[in-house]
């Protein structure tokens, strides 16, 4: 390899081994993210200087096994099978070992190189387990580094190491099964004229089971699951528990009764829902009071800007409008909503609240065929549905995703709720609003579970409990930038074009023919002034807009003079539930493709059409 | 009797898994295997998920009520 060329490193690991922690420490701030929309589950680039060197970092979805039965492990085996990189960095919490060492073996079948970092290292001290990293090393065949990531320390010496190991392309010592396995291998092997490591592998995984690669090798999909996977993996677990024993010793370290007696305290019966309850109710007080204020101050010098522009005429003033609005816009997600939120899921995921409240949730969710852990999305959802869709990559399973996506992009978000106070609140009273809320829920919960029926149900929850931990704000700040930064990027460009866009089909006088146009719908289906058809075109810039050019539209502030009570109630549900705003539409294409986005948007508005038909009977 | 059964705070031993080849791989994977010894911590109502910890291992999980019941586990004397 020369000097010059881009060193390829990808990390894999279990969940919670600190590999994102690892990831960030070393993406630092100047890197240079980019995400591939479309395979299953998405891993994430990046490239950094390292010396005189460049690296280019791969972040492999966390696996605890390389079974593919999942999306998370199939697009690591795709990966690793691919071989586009130059060496592994396999990551363990060093503190759970002996269960991390049956990864690191299956990942040795895979016969790349690799180096071992032992990761949370003063963790697995604490817990009395003290690693001799050297005899590891001389077992394995491939060095071991011990990090504390979050801590920044170990770093250095696991890259330097990592960047010999893939200039000297240091693969790790193949190992034996017994024997009775060995022939098996080998018969296999030969069936289907399999040779070297990589047919090994094929092998092993087609005694298996793996489906994955039983379609890839002519012939195999016949070959019936016998006792031998079971043997096989039951064989390499006993491998990493002799293995542990060899290189570790374990004392008997100081046990935290401490932490168990919280989470008993905490989630047993009503005190888990009181817990998760004054949680979320934190959030939204955030979400509200600090997002709100923080949005009030950000956006005023351009909403007076976009007044001054107003003042005048011509086209070049419309354009500018539209450039304004389309920055206002971004701002208006960024700065109120996504940074505070952002931050506070990334404190309360290093501090090991998240999979608490998931547990917490689970049976409530469950009743809508989704995973306690999608409860998060959803409240996050009334901030702002951008870092709803952001935060769905906690869930495992792709459909999981694209349901919560569906089903969060219903909920009021902050903007939706700045109309849903001025309209229904201000005609209709504090209850009504109340009233509007718990129908909302209603409607979510019986979609949720008619979409439950129509697709595979959630797989019952079984996932880590991480203990409590202190943590970081450097590790925390980057984390948020790292998203915020995703968003800047990606979704800005597209919604400061599409407002010119629209301020340019203004110029040309395109309202009155858009109304006319959809006075069918707006009116005919909908029960709508006809002047509403632009004002939901243009909505779906910032939702929070409609109503200012409502007012504009109908030329008056007090709306109940050119509206009546159930025109007012018809246009606040359609808001609500029609296509969610700009911003979301870029992110959820970004994240799940164009079609699911398509898709996404009928049901939305299909969603919408139907509640605002039906209310026509009721007011 | 299985680990749904166990009393909280009781210390236990895991005997076997029911269920299929799906679910035993992933309780594996997760490090929970015959031999260990394990304690519920805590847990929701009556019909939902509890947290155990394996002391054997110094893990914690949380796991739902239908594959806690594919646990076996024996009382440790």
């Amino acid at each position: 390899m020369k000097e010059n060329n881009i060193i390829k490193i990808a990390l894999a690991g279990q969940p919670n081994c600190g590999k994102s922690t690892l990831f960030n420490a070393v993406a630092g701030y100047k890197a240079i993210v980019s995400n591939f929309p479309g395979t299953t589950v998405e891993y994430t680039r990046t490239q950094i200087k390292f010396g005189n060197r460049t690296i280019e970092l791969i972040d492999l979805p966390g696996t605890y096994s390389l079974s593919t039965m999942d999306a998370a492990e199939l697009s690591a085996v795709q990966f690793l099978l691919e071989g586009d990189f130059d060496v592994v960095i396999n990551v363990m919490d060093a503190s759970v070992m002996s269960r991390s060492l049956e990864l690191t073996f299956e990942l040795i079948e895979h016969d790349v190189p690799m180096v071992v970092c032992l990761n949370m290292i003063d963790e697995a001290e604490k817990k009395g387990i003290i690693i001799d990293e050297k005899k590891l090393e001389e077992k394995l065949g491939i060095p071991a580094v011990k990090t504390i990531a979050i801590k920044g320390k170990g770093i250095r010496e696991l890259f330097w190491t990592a960047i010999e190991v893939a200039e000297g392309r240091r693969k790790p010592f193949q190992f034996k099964y017994d024997e009775m396995i060995e022939r098996e291998i080998e018969k296999c092997m030969k069936k289907f004229s399999l040779t070297g490591n990589r047919g090994r592998l094929f092998a092993i995984k087609i005694l298996e089971g793996d489906k994955f690669f039983k379609n890839q090798v002519k012939g195999a999909e016949e070959i019936e699951e016998g006792k031998l996977g079971e043997l096989i993996i039951k064989e390499r677990h006993d491998l990493a528990m002799k293995t542990f024993e060899g290189v570790a010793k374990v004392f008997k370290g100081k046990r935290s009764t401490l932490e168990n007696r919280i989470d008993a305290l905490l989630l047993t019966g009503w005190r888990g829902y009181l817990f998760s309850i004054s949680f979320f109710f934190f959030l939204l007080f955030i979400i509200f009071s600090i997002g709100g204020w923080i949005e009030e101050i950000a956006l005023s010098p351009f909403d007076k800007l976009l007044n001054y522009l107003s003042e005048y005429h011509g086209w070049t003033y419309r354009i500018m409008e539209g450039l304004v609005q389309g920055i206002t816009g971004g701002i208006a997600v960024v700065i109120p909503y996504l940074v505070p939120l952002l931050f506070f899921l990334s404190l309360t995921e290093d501090v090991g609240i998240l999979p608490r409240i998931a547990f917490a949730f689970d049976n409530i969710m469950h009743r809508i065929g989704l995973h306690g852990k999608s409860v998060i999305p959803f409240i996050i959802g009334y901030g702002c549905t951008v870092p709803a869709i952001m935060s769905t990559k906690i869930l495992e399973t792709e459909s999981e995703r694209k349901k919560v996506t569906l089903l969060t992009g219903l909920i009021p978000c902050s903007a939706r709720t700045t109309v849903i106070l001025a309209l229904v609140d201000f005609y209709g009273g504090f209850l009504a609003v109340a009233g509007y809320y718990l129908f909302n829920l209603l409607v979510i919960a019986l979609l949720g579970r008619m979409i439950a029926g129509l697709t595979s149900p959630a797989p019952g929850l079984i996932i880590e409990i991480p203990p409590y931990r202190v943590p970081y704000p450097g590790m925390v700040f980057k984390k948020v930038w790292f998203r915020v930064k995703d968003f800047i990027f990606r979704a800005w460009p597209v919604l400061i074009i599409g407002s010119i866009f629209f301020s340019l089909l203004r110029v040309f006088g395109a309202e009155g023919k858009i109304n006319s146009f959809l006075a069918p719908f707006t009116s005919g289906i909908l029960g709508l002034p006809s002047v509403a058809g632009t004002v939901l075109i243009f909505g779906i810039l910032r939702k929070e807009l409609s109503m200012i050019m409502l007012i504009g539209a109908l030329g008056t502030t007090d709306i109940s003079q050119y509206m009546s009570i159930g025109e007012i109630i018809r246009f606040t549900l359609f808001i609500t539930y029609y296509i969610p705003c700009l911003a979301t539409i870029i992110y959820t294409w970004r994240n799940f493709g164009g079609k699911f986005t398509f898709l996404s948007a009928i049901f939305n508005t299909l969603v919408a059409t139907l509640l605002t038909f039906l209310a026509k009977f009721l007011f | 009797m299985t680990i749904a059964d166990a009393k909280k705070g009781k210390n236990v031993r895991i005997k076997d898994f029911t269920g299929g080849w799906g679910f035993r791989r992933k309780i594996l994977s997760l490090g929970i295997e015959p031999g260990d010894e394990v304690v519920v911590v805590a847990g929701m109502e009556e019909t939902g998920p509890f947290i155990i910890e394996n002391l054997t291992k110094g893990t914690k999980i949380a796991i739902g009520r239908g594959m806690a019941q594919k646990i076996i586990v024996e009382e440790i004397e």
